[in-house]
């Protein structure tokens, strides 16, 4: 049964990729890792490092693990960046490495490898997803009900979809790990509802579980939000939420004995019309996933992530990290032309949070905002998608949302 | 250079310079045929006031992050001109295009604008089909096959390219054409004047009835529906509406005064702001 919400919206199946393949990206000769937001390095320059080995962590104290052997040709902060405003200035450490001409395709386990998970107790399952630098389960709440979450509304992102598709045993592996971990008594599965195949596939896959069901969701933007995401399947909002890679990674990292070292995105290029799903190593670029060559691109923006939600990026050198799920160039010429409200009311309808953006983008000017409750805004882009006159008013509901959360 | 930009990356086609550029299109019909029954004094009127319009837009908007737009002058240049009658001095309509596309870009910085749009077609076709001597002079002779006749107004030349307009109007702002609001008008317009014959005792003729329900209609359909002038939540649109319909029921019922459909207009028109206050984005649900 598929569940909505009020507003959002929902795009053809032309805008997205799920039909398109994995594909692995040819080979690289450096990589970039980053261990931002004041992680720590586990290498020098100069040293020689192993595919698959710890080479810094994260400020979680998750480690992180170079995709392929080489070596560390600098450590240092990431240069590639506009002018930082001091309150901007967080760390950007990131560990460059040439990587060797002899890298292994593939790696031996770094860890045991435990096909027979259920034969692992909780706290070894939690030490060896830690380990494997996948997730942090043992300082973080695990909730009785979990979702996992299958669906990809945003444009054109669609990994977590092709995964299910490509994938599916192993990611029911995963799940029933994740299920162990959490001691989950309900968990629910949530399938686009325009994929009923899939969606059979699934529950015959799934037709001996007692606690793990399929649930056919409206897959329309933005119900992954976590906000959104557990009511529109009935769960408690406390539900705890997993992505299909998440999933993956866990069985690999339990079941393969295998860390966290690639990162599935969607690759979305304007210019030169390439799009694919691709599987990257931990520490390519954006440059490298691109393909991009030496012209000039003048008039195009990358974005990372969706294309309602994702955040530009300056440079080809931004190295792709585990929160990036697409990687887009764009052609910024579709900046739409600003003109006077007037009043046409289709942000409010288009708001899933039931805001009025318009309203609040009228007030903010008036630092008046505070009253229509900006920070439930869920920042999914919609009500500038949606506005005829073009008005940025998603920024404008940031603006609102942060000085609400300054003024207390 | 990469171009930096905040999220989102993607907009949806439907644009307000598009908006203004279909809705002067949907002037067309009326503008046809004033052009056929006035040729050489409708197109002169035109070429004026478009050329001011856009004149006055392009001077004004120069340094402006939003301008008037061209669709946007080309639509008020249009409408000014057919609103005229065809006895006017070239130089008002030329003049008040340019007043009204200057005020637009002056403070389209600040706050939106209420654009000229079909409200004051609708106000001026109201007032005038309340006369019927003027409305005979009009609209001449009612069995034109093709509804096009000589009257007074350059809109005025017909009921066949008046309706078409409308309907070409609607189509083009049928996105944003606020239905709960009219619908809500018409509602409350029935009852009010349902419940008051029954307490007044007082039945009404026909016409008494009819036509200003007509009026009252297409008031409600041009003015009351208008994306701008209405309120923004659904709440807000069923609650203009019906103030809207009962102001009317008082004017044109009780006080026998068919312009009062003008009145429940602009009381709808005059909540509207407070309407948006109170009822748009009222504290969303807890996260």
């Amino acid at each position: 049964m598929a569940k909505i919400f009020h507003g959002g919206r929902t795009w053809p199946a032309g805008d997205f990729l799920f039909h398109s393949a994995f594909k692995r990206l040819g080979s690289i000769t450096e990589l970039a890792i980053p261990v931002w937001n004041n992680g720590t390095a586990l290498v020098k320059q100069g040293q020689e490092v192993a595919a698959h080995s710890a080479v810094g962590a994260d400020a979680h104290g998750l480690p992180v693990f170079t995709p392929l052997a080489g070596k560390v040709s600098a450590v240092k902060d990431f240069a590639e960046l506009a002018v930082r405003p001091r309150r901007f200035n967080i760390g950007r450490l990131t560990i460059q490495i040439a990587v060797g001409e002899k890298a292994a395709a593939e790696p031996a386990p770094v860890f045991k490898p435990h096909p027979r998970y259920w034969e692992l107790t909780k706290d070894e399952l939690t030490n060896r997803l830690h380990a494997a630098g996948v997730i942090d389960l043992k300082n973080r709440p695990l909730p009785k009900t979990i979702v996992f979450d299958g669906l990809d509304p945003e444009p054109p992102l669609s990994t977590n979809l092709r995964l299910l598709m490509e994938r599916p045993a192993e990611l029911l592996d995963g799940m029933r790990i994740v299920m162990q971990i959490h001691g989950a008594v309900r968990a629910r599965l949530a399938v686009p509802d325009d994929q009923p195949a899939l969606f059979r596939q699934l529950k015959s896959m799934l037709a001996s579980s007692v606690n793990l069901h399929p649930i056919a969701v409206e897959n329309r933007y933005p119900a992954r939000h976590p906000a959104l995401l557990a009511a529109c399947i009935g769960l408690p909002g406390n539900s705890a939420i997993y992505g299909m890679e998440t999933a993956l990674r866990i069985k690999q990292a339990v079941m393969e004995g295998r860390p966290l070292t690639a990162k599935f995105v969607t690759v979305w290029d304007e210019w030169s019309q390439r799009r694919a799903n691709i599987e990257l190593p931990i520490g390519a670029t954006v440059e490298q996933a691109l393909g991009l060559k030496s012209e000039s691109y003048d008039g195009y923006k990358i974005a990372l992530g969706g294309m309602l939600s994702g955040a530009c990026a300056h440079s080809v050198k931004t190295p792709v990290g585990r929160d990036i799920d697409g990687i887009l160039l764009i052609d910024a010429a579709r900046e739409p032309r600003k003109a006077p409200c007037f009043n046409c009311g289709q942000c409010l309808e288009a708001c899933p949070a039931g805001l009025a953006p318009s309203q609040i983008f009228r007030m903010e000017r008036d630092s008046d905002a505070a009253r229509l409750v900006p920070g439930a805004c869920l920042g999914c882009g919609l009500c500038s998608y949606i506005c005829p006159a073009g008005l940025d008013l998603s920024h404008q509901m940031r603006i609102a949302r942060n000085r609400t959360a300054e003024a207390g | 250079m990469f171009v930096l930009s905040h999220h989102p990356h993607i907009h949806h086609q439907a644009k307000a310079e598009r908006l203004a550029l279909h809705t002067a299109l949907a002037l067309g019909p009326m503008a046809l045929a004033a052009a056929f029954l006035w040729p050489a004094r409708f197109m002169l009127l035109l070429a004026l006031t478009i050329l001011a319009g856009i004149g006055a837009g392009l001077g004004m908007g120069r340094g402006k992050i939003t301008r008037a737009g061209a669709g946007w002058c080309l639509y008020e240049a249009l409408l000014l001109a057919l609103l005229m009658p065809e006895s006017v001095s070239w130089f008002i309509p030329a003049l008040m295009t340019a007043a009204v596309v200057f005020a637009r870009t002056l403070i389209a910085d600040r706050d939106f604008l209420p654009p000229v749009n079909m409200p004051a077609l609708a106000v001026g076709t109201s007032a005038l089909f309340s006369a019927p001597g003027i409305f005979a002079l009009s609209f001449g002779s009612p069995t034109s096959i093709w509804g096009v006749t000589r009257g007074n107004f350059f809109f005025l030349s017909g009921w066949l390219p008046m309706l078409a307009s409308l309907a070409l109007t609607r189509a083009a702002q049928a996105r944003y054409f606020k239905w709960r609001a009219f619908g809500s008008f018409l509602l409350s317009a029935g009852l009010a004047i349902v419940v008051w014959t029954m307490l007044s005792g007082i039945s009404l003729a026909p016409g008494w009835t009819l036509m200003p329900l007509y009026l009252a209609g297409f008031a409600a359909f041009a003015l009351i529906a208008d994306p701008r002038a209405t309120p923004l939540s659904a709440r807000g649109q069923t609650a203009a509406g019906s103030l809207a319909g009962i102001v009317f029921a008082l004017f044109a019922i009780r006080g026998m005064f068919y312009q009062g459909m003008v009145f429940s207009a602009l009381a709808a028109n005059l909540i509207t702001p407070m309407l948006d206050y109170v009822l748009a984005g009222a504290p969303a649900r807890e996260r």
